[in-house]
């Protein structure tokens, strides 16, 4: 049958399946000790005859589906009622009653990887959708933050899409839908790896930061400061040291692992010695932005960047903001606003760079 | 032969040379396996399938921080079942603020299967796609995105089961800049299908989307997307139009040392007319735990995972409840992750009426379609950076079923294992 035959008699399936599904049932419902009895010559006749409707009737609900499993099973379903044909016919009543039943229980499950089969195609067709979307989305990402690592990912969950897709062209729906799932899988690891910023830039800007965390709390440990807090604190240098090595080497990944922990040591150094955002630390970070963005201004003016300049101007506008707070004694407030004054300059000179 | 001023690179180059246009080539070779075991009548049939393939494959880009960016890759494979081609191409005009105004990429794949291939469909086939996208207003917050596409599959010997198809569909999406730790998106498209030999299950679908994404340093995040797409299907008596709403969110908030995680999603179909083969149901998953350790370590997540299909009087209606655990490490060197879920599926059974079709009952219904299940998921990735320039992934995934009814176990798995050599 051609495939245009097919879907034309689409109707005449549905129904099939309908009365497929009901025959099923009643052959389903048949006790095992009933079948048993049925040892009269047209009893067995009248089971196999059954059999071969119930055949026909599964086989326009197979039909409906490109699932290859449920084919194969219901092709061999009909082999085995043709083997129960054959014994029947050779007066072997009670050997072609059990092949015959055989043939039920996998028309039944014929019908059923069938039923499994409809709802997974049209779910695999909007995933794959979704996924190629993302895909190209995190691949551009990952090529212009130069993430050796997210692109490992990225191209190992493509390949498992590719693969997906081509069990998909096999007709093994289920196992294409696993295929695409973990392809997802690795992609969202990829995403993640991105989003935690091992990006050169999103990496600069934590380094930066966690680079102020430790000034600020060196300034703050004073002579008679806790030794395990001067101790971690020198760790914490120490860790980020081999961040800016693991960056200059091109391991954004390490790079990234070893600012958190130097960023973790910085704060426990900070809070075993109780100290925390003072006013001089932060009057310090106003001056330091100051000193910067003198700096960055004429680059951003001569860059011409539209999106620079508007980013430089917000830093700006953060740095006001944490002046205010620190005059009216805020100082935590006035230290989140001037970091995000630093973060905004730094995306600024990103922009121009 | 390759541009002057193009350099022979390592892997790592691909990606670091900011200056100048790159390329590269690599080899693989390993083996990809497959395997669905499934009851047939008192027999177990086993579908295991491996293949064993090299693979070559060749690719340049542009400068990273050049205006015209570029990126071409080409590989060719030969395997114990087929020769596989791909050739992949992604080119983005940036205007002066780094803003990219224009998007060109294509896909395309060819398969030659052998003689002696133990796939059960085996015609050669060429697929491929095609996507322009327009980036006519680029503001501050967001550019708006104009696309459209085209692809298709076209088999050298058309069958029943192969089947040639034709692709085409336009868009309009507006997605919020990058600069900050809130992305967003969303947008509209219109796609068509068509199928040259079988016209009655050409289809037209609208679909709406959304996204969100949000996560901080300190490792929160939370991401959403919402899409809903509306089927409609050349002739509905062979099957019915239909809405689908897809939900997903997931969200990961500090929590001790580690962070509080929640997964969840959604999905929703609603056919203009059901019938047997094709009904109304939602799905919802959700997925919550917690994950810990160190970064510099390893890290670990273990929760519950629950999921439902709710399909009113359908057979197919069930609930499923697991407990899912996981490890993962990724060093420099080598790096890999392993998951485990355990779970039961039980089915509602509810006892449906069946009708001859008219709305007339038949006395009769069906019952005992699928039985409960216990499952395992297993799932595993590795790989190894074994020197610079070679380096060995390893991927597996098994997943076994215990019915209550024998007749119903089933596996299902798959693996792969590749050497890379990355001169």
């Amino acid at each position: 049958m051609d495939t245009r035959t097919c879907h034309r008699t689409g109707r005449t399936l549905i129904k099939g399946v309908v009365f497929g599904l009901l025959a099923l049932v009643t052959a389903g419902s048949i006790p095992d000790i009933a079948v048993a009895q049925m040892s009269g010559g047209e009893q067995v006749e009248a089971y196999i005859e059954r059999t071969e409707e119930l055949l026909i009737w599964a086989r326009g609900l197979v039909g409906e589906t490109q699932s290859v499993p449920a084919r194969r099973v219901l092709s061999q379903a009909a082999d085995l009622h043709h083997r129960s044909r054959g014994l029947m016919s050779r007066g072997m009543k009670l050997e072609a009653l059990g092949v015959s039943r055989r043939s039920r229980a996998a028309m039944w499950h014929s019908v059923r990887l069938a039923r499994e089969a409809m709802g997974l195609e049209e779910r695999i067709r909007i995933r794959a959708e979704r996924f190629s979307d993302q895909h190209s989305q995190l691949m551009e990402r990952a090529l212009d933050a130069g993430d050796r690592q997210a692109m490992d990912f990225l191209r190992r969950s493509e390949n498992n899409a590719v693969r997906a897709r081509e069990q998909y062209h096999q007709g093994d729906f289920k196992l294409s839908w696993k295929m695409l799932e973990k392809a997802g899988d690795l992609m969202r690891r990829a995403a993640r790896l991105l989003a935690d910023g091992t990006s050169p830039e999103r990496l600069e800007l934590e380094i930066d930061r966690t680079r102020m965390l430790i000034e600020r709390t060196r300034e703050s440990l004073d002579n008679d400061a806790n030794p395990r807090a001067r101790k971690m604190l020198a760790e914490a240098e120490e860790a980020l040291v081999r961040a800016r090595d693991g960056m200059d080497r091109g391991h954004p990944g390490r790079a990234l692992q070893m600012t958190g922990l130097a960023r973790q040591l910085a704060i426990r150094a900070a809070s075993l010695d109780g100290t925390g955002p003072d006013d001089a630390s932060v009057q310090r970070q106003l001056e330091r932005f100051d000193d910067r963005s003198g700096r960055v201004a004429d680059r951003v003016r001569d860059s011409g960047s539209k999106p620079a300049r508007e980013m430089y101007e917000r830093a700006l506008q953060h740095r006001t903001r944490a002046a205010e707070a620190l005059a009216n004694g805020d100082g935590e407030l006035a230290l989140r606003q001037i970091r995000a004054a630093h973060d905004l300059l730094g995306q600024a000179e990103d922009l121009i760079r | 032969m390759l541009p002057a001023a193009c350099l022979a690179q390592t892997g790592n180059g691909f990606l670091q040379d900011n200056d100048r246009a790159v390329w590269s080539w690599d080899l693989a070779s390993g083996v990809d396996a497959y395997l669905h075991t499934y009851a047939l009548a008192l027999d177990d049939t086993s579908e295991a399938l491996s293949e064993f393939m090299v693979q070559a494959g060749f690719q340049g880009r542009s400068p990273r921080l050049a205006n015209h960016r570029w990126r071409l890759r080409a590989e060719a494979s030969t395997g114990t079942e087929l020769w596989r081609q791909r050739l992949e191409g992604d080119y983005r005009f940036l205007d002066q603020d780094r803003h990219t105004r224009f998007r060109l990429r294509g896909n395309f794949w060819g398969r030659q299967y052998k003689r002696t291939t133990e796939y059960v469909l085996s015609s050669d086939n060429l697929e491929g796609r095609l996507e322009a996208r327009v980036y006519p207003v680029v503001g501050r917050m967001a550019a708006l995105d104009l696309r459209a596409w085209g692809g298709l599959i076209d088999y050298k010997t058309p069958s029943t089961l192969e089947v040639d198809y034709n692709d085409a569909g336009a868009g309009v999406f507006l997605r919020s800049q990058s600069l900050g730790n809130h992305m967003w998106g969303g947008g509209v498209r219109r796609a068509r299908r068509a199928y040259p030999d079988s016209s009655a299950i050409d289809r037209d679908t609208w679909s709406a989307e959304a996204d969100y994404d949000f996560h901080d340093l300190e490792g929160q995040s939370v991401r959403f997307f919402h899409k809903s797409d509306r089927r409609l299907i050349a002739d509905e008596t062979v099957r019915p139009s239909a809405w689908t709403h897809w939900t997903d969110f997931a969200g990961l908030v500090s929590a001790g040392s580690g962070h509080v995680y929640l997964e969840a999603q959604s999905e929703i179909w609603n056919y203009d007319q059901e019938n047997d083969v094709y009904f109304n149901s939602w799905r919802p998953e959700t997925a919550l735990g917690y994950r810990g350790g160190d970064i510099l370590a390893a890290v670990w997540k273990v929760g519950p995972v629950l999921e439902r299909l709710d399909a009113g009087d359908s057979p197919e209606t069930y609930t499923q409840l697991g407990a899912r655990a996981g490890v993962e490490s990724y060093g420099s060197a080598v790096g890999g992750s392993v998951t485990l879920e355990y779970g039961r599926r039980v089915f509602s059974q509810t006892d449906v009426p069946v009708d001859d079709g008219s709305g007339d009952l038949l006395g009769f219904s069906i019952s005992d379609i699928y039985s409960d299940f216990n499952y395992w998921k297993i799932w595993l990735i590795g790989s190894w950076r074994i020197s610079r320039k070679f380096s060995l992934d390893f991927l597996a995934n098994y997943e076994p079923e215990n019915h209550t009814e024998n007749i119903d176990d089933s596996a299902i798995g798959f693996a792969s294992l590749h050497l890379i050599w990355r001169p």
